[in-house]
């Protein structure tokens, strides 16, 4: 099974420019979420095809929440804190023009690498 | 199947000793890390064999590289809060009065006499209650993380001049010359200060409201 993984390998750079809207998407699916759970929730739906690293999450949730996009709730959960990330009102209309963003922008592609009418 | 206190507390002390101090990430990477070690121990993995294993992952580098990051997220949050925060304070009628208050009374002050050390006073009153500021932060030092302490520590040493320089102002071992550079000083890192402080205390409050749960 080919399985990406968004820090280790070389094609990831392409998946890297969409995880914002990755979390930004299921954040508007769901109501609130974990980092652990958002790593899982893109394993699940990708069929373990996509693999969100610690280390590429953490650092792009943390930049949505310094941009007003994400709020954070805290809450005790089996003993320990849990940091629940959820939309901001900026956070909802960002994700609207954050999809259609990309959705333009595999339109694109699909344009131009479809190979009745694209480059070749 | 969840983790007993006692092995969170093997997992956090693994992030300790890996300097991961600032709470913000620690709990977040307590709970991952717990998450995944839950996971492997319901597939019939023992607790230290699964420690062992999640281990492998957030290896020293891999937690310097996410304290960094975090680092760059936040300097870049408060630089960008400073410039918003400094714009707003510009249009307050209080900051404004507060600061023209300043200035007024540092010319009053270039010279001592008895009325000049009165209004020395009230410059005094003026800015005391900001160094009480630094105890609390202090206390708070371990919900912020050595950043944050050392972000507030540099308000301070930004705000001291206007303390330090009440001395100065009564002395007379001070030339003119010296006592214009420095006036001039501390009257522009003033409104810095102030607006760095004021900056900073609503950020820790915002993270102390966040995490009240530790407090209780």
């Amino acid at each position: 099974m080919f399985v990406v993984e968004f820090e280790t390998m070389s094609n990831s750079k392409l998946y890297k420019g969409s995880l914002a809207t990755i979390i930004l998407k299921l954040l508007s699916q769901q109501d609130k979420m974990y980092g652990y759970e958002i790593t899982q929730k893109v394993k699940g739906l990708t069929k373990g095809e996509l693999n969100i690293t610690e280390g590429a999450l953490y650092p792009a949730l943390h930049k949505l929440e310094a941009d007003g996009v994400l709020e954070v709730e805290v809450m005790r959960v089996d003993n320990r804190l849990r940091k629940y990330y959820k939309l901001t009102e900026k956070g909802e209309k960002e994700t609207v023009s954050k999809l259609a963003e990309l959705e333009e922008y595999i339109k694109n592609m699909q344009v131009l690498f479809n190979p009745k009418f694209g480059l070749e | 199947m969840s983790l007993s206190k006692e092995e969170l507390q093997v997992v956090d002390q693994h992030l300790k000793d890996r300097k991961v101090e600032n709470w913000d990430v620690r709990y977040e990477i307590v709970d991952h890390m717990a998450c995944l070690i839950e996971g492997l121990m319901e597939e019939g993995v023992g607790f230290e064999d699964a420690l062992a294993e999640v281990k492998k992952t957030f290896t020293f580098r891999y937690l310097l590289k996410m304290k960094n990051e975090k680092q760059k997220v936040l300097s870049k949050y408060l630089r960008r809060s400073f410039v918003n925060e400094f714009k707003r304070k510009v249009i307050d009628l209080n900051f404004l009065i507060k600061i023209s208050l300043l200035f007024f009374v540092a010319i009053l002050l270039y010279k001592y006499t008895l009325v000049n050390t009165l209004f020395g006073m009230l410059l005094l009153i003026l800015y005391s209650p900001m160094f009480f500021q630094i105890k609390g932060m202090i206390t708070n030092y371990r919900l912020y993380g050595k950043s944050m302490l050392m972000n507030s520590v540099w308000g301070q040493i930004l705000s001291l001049p206007s303390m330090i320089m009440f001395p100065f102002y009564i002395s007379e071992r001070f030339t003119d010359k010296y006592m214009v550079v420095i006036l001039i000083l501390l009257l522009c890192l003033t409104p810095i200060m102030l607006v760095w402080n004021n900056l900073l205390l609503k950020e820790m409050k915002k993270l102390k409201e966040q995490y009240f749960l530790i407090y209780e």
